[in-house]
């Protein structure tokens, strides 16, 4: 399977990125490369398990009480734009 | 007493009977990242490391009873996080986030009494084997500035390696400690999967990393896994089992040992061109008492791919958070919502971390699910069980940690699968979640060292350490 101009496309939608048509071409080849490693998956021969069975012992969950968290003013600090103790971002009504 | 080349434990006694003070060995330290500024190990001193040793000598002065680490200076990978401190993750996206809060391993290291000197240079996000992702330059191997650190925790072994601190914390989810250890000629142990606490770790893969140290000694090591595991209600993942203190409990042992080695690993032994080595090992662990016995694990030449799939898909989900909008970078001139998500994204990552968020989406969008992401959880699985029947029938498995010493710097940068194919021997035990280390066993052509990598049943890492500190102890490489 090769992958095409189109499905990097779709990809980058997906991922949230943009990609110039130079750097498309050089993911192309990038991914076809990286495909035909991961597609040896498909000679496993595997049984239908349960695979998200946990292997280890689930700990203690928590009592269900509210403690205090962190501060809105220090969960601000790192963000790029914040506006009346909010992030903030451009306009999303239309 | 001379500062140089010491470990933790050499570090406390010397400080314990006042033959040099914190400050001094802090100050020798900076001191020796300068010097060795061109290994771009380090990416920040931090400010306060002196400030903080005059503390450590006070409480030395006061007579107090002192904590296990008093005064030992570490450094800290750049993805775990210390309250106040830039944590970048070596990415440009993060160049100037600031931690919020503390992560436990480093709260429960200030607790024993570590200064922290600066964080480490490492691959952005942890993806890569060979400290070249980074967005602030590559990290030069200790020994060879031609060469790479190895990587994803390449900072933290070549700062070890370089003795610019006593030991540091890396973080390993396909090999990113054992490899750089084994590049740098250090100890690096990736613990069973939930043994360490990862809160406070800047997430990668979540089911696969995993926290451990990097140390110049097996006694260290031992001794700061103690320090560092155990369950955290902050990570409800954690194991509950209790730890054992693996310092105390520490004996070098080999005789009677049952050690596996895998059939599938032949082969590529012999492309090492080291099978001497290896081979050499066998026979010595024979003469020291162990049995060697082969596996055959057919599956395992699946473990590349079955790690690109499963650490991409989670990786695509854990960096959906850099939007753009929390975490310090956000695109300029942007007009509306989508195209600030779009543009900060592609500003700030980097080209492999992109690479891997594609991969991750591909994994798992409609189509080819099944095909990818759920045969390689199948494949996990059937690894997990085949080594359970494994691991009742022998104590470790020893296998190289890479496939020969550090390569040279911009040799694989071309080719994404090249570099993927560095990590053909240290993603199995981050798949099937059991404990690993890399200890030094020799050295390769150009002098510089290889790695044997010990793999131990789950929460087994006495097992690895006691095998470890007889190996060390006692195997004299060439007899």
């Amino acid at each position: 399977m090769e992958i095409t101009i189109k499905e990097v496309e779709r990809l980058a939608d997906l991922s949230a990125l943009k990609f110039s048509d130079d750097e498309k071409q050089k993911f192309i080849g990038d991914f076809n490369n990286i495909l035909e490693m991961v597609n040896q998956l498909q000679k496993a021969e595997v049984s239908a398990q349960n695979v998200f069975n946990r292997s280890h012992k689930l700990s203690e969950l928590r009592e269900d009480i509210a403690k205090p968290s962190f501060d809105t003013e220090l969960i601000l600090e790192n963000a790029p734009k914040q506006r009346r103790n909010c992030f903030n971002v451009p306009l999303v009504v239309e | 007493m001379e500062m140089k080349n010491l470990t933790a434990i050499q570090i406390v006694e010397a400080l314990k009977n006042k033959e040099f003070t914190c400050e001094a060995l802090v100050k020798y330290y900076l001191e020796n990242i300068e010097k060795n500024a061109q290994k771009n190990a380090v990416l920040e001193v931090f400010d306060d490391a002196i400030e903080n040793a005059k503390k450590i000598d006070e409480l030395i002065a006061s007579g107090q009873e002192l904590p296990a680490l008093c005064g030992v200076p570490i450094i800290i990978k750049d993805n775990i996080l210390y309250k106040g401190k830039i944590s970048s993750c070596a990415s440009k996206f993060l160049k100037g986030y600031k931690a919020q809060y503390t992560s436990t391993v480093v709260q429960k290291l200030l607790d024993a009494g570590v200064v922290i000197l600066g964080r480490a240079n490492m691959d952005e996000f942890a993806m890569g084997g060979s400290c070249e992702n980074s967005a602030f330059g590559p990290c030069k191997n200790a020994l060879d500035d031609r060469r790479v650190s190895g990587g994803s925790s390449g900072g933290s072994a070549v700062a070890v390696a370089s003795d610019m601190c006593a030991f540091a914390l890396g973080s390993d989810t396909g090999g990113s400690i054992r490899q750089p250890a084994s590049f740098n000629g250090v100890v690096g142990i990736k613990p069973t999967y939930a043994r360490v606490s990862r809160y406070g770790l800047v997430a990668y893969a979540s089911s696969f990393d995993q926290i451990g140290p990097i140390t110049k000694s097996v006694e260290d090591s031992a001794l700061v896994l103690s320090i560092i595991a155990g369950h955290d209600e902050k990570d409800e993942t954690s194991l509950s089992s209790s730890v054992p203190n693996y310092f105390k409990n520490l004996e070098g042992k080999i005789a009677g040992l049952k050690v596996g080695v895998l059939k599938e690993t032949n082969d590529l032994i012999a492309k090492t061109g080291y099978a001497h080595i290896y081979d050499g090992i066998r026979t010595w662990l024979e003469s020291q008492g162990a049995s060697v016995q082969e596996f055959s694990v057919p599956s395992f030449d699946l473990c590349l791919p079955t790690y690109y799939t499963l650490t991409t898909a989670e990786a695509t989900s854990n960096l959906g958070r850099f939007d753009g909008v929390k975490y310090t970078s956000r695109a300029e001139g942007v007009t509306n919502l989508d195209e600030l998500y779009l543009n900060s994204r592609s500003e700030g990552f980097g080209n492999e971390v992109k690479r891997r968020i594609m991969l991750g989406n591909f994994v798992l969008s409609s189509g080819y699910y099944d095909a990818y992401y759920m045969k390689a959880m199948q494949v996990r699985q059937g690894l997990k069980n085949e080594f359970k029947t494994i691991f009742q029938n022998c104590d470790v498995v020893i296998l190289p940690t890479t496939f020969g010493e550090a390569f040279e710097i911009g040799s694989k940068t071309n080719n994404p699968v090249e570099m993927y194919v560095e990590d053909m021997f240290t993603t199995l035990a981050n798949i099937i979640g059991n404990p690993a280390i890399s200890i030094p066993c020799g050295k390769g052509k150009t002098g510089l060292p290889l790695g044997l990598q010990i793999i131990a049943d789950n929460e087994q890492e006495q097992t690895l350490f006691n095998f470890s500190k007889y190996f060390i102890d006692n195997f004299k490489e060439g007899k």
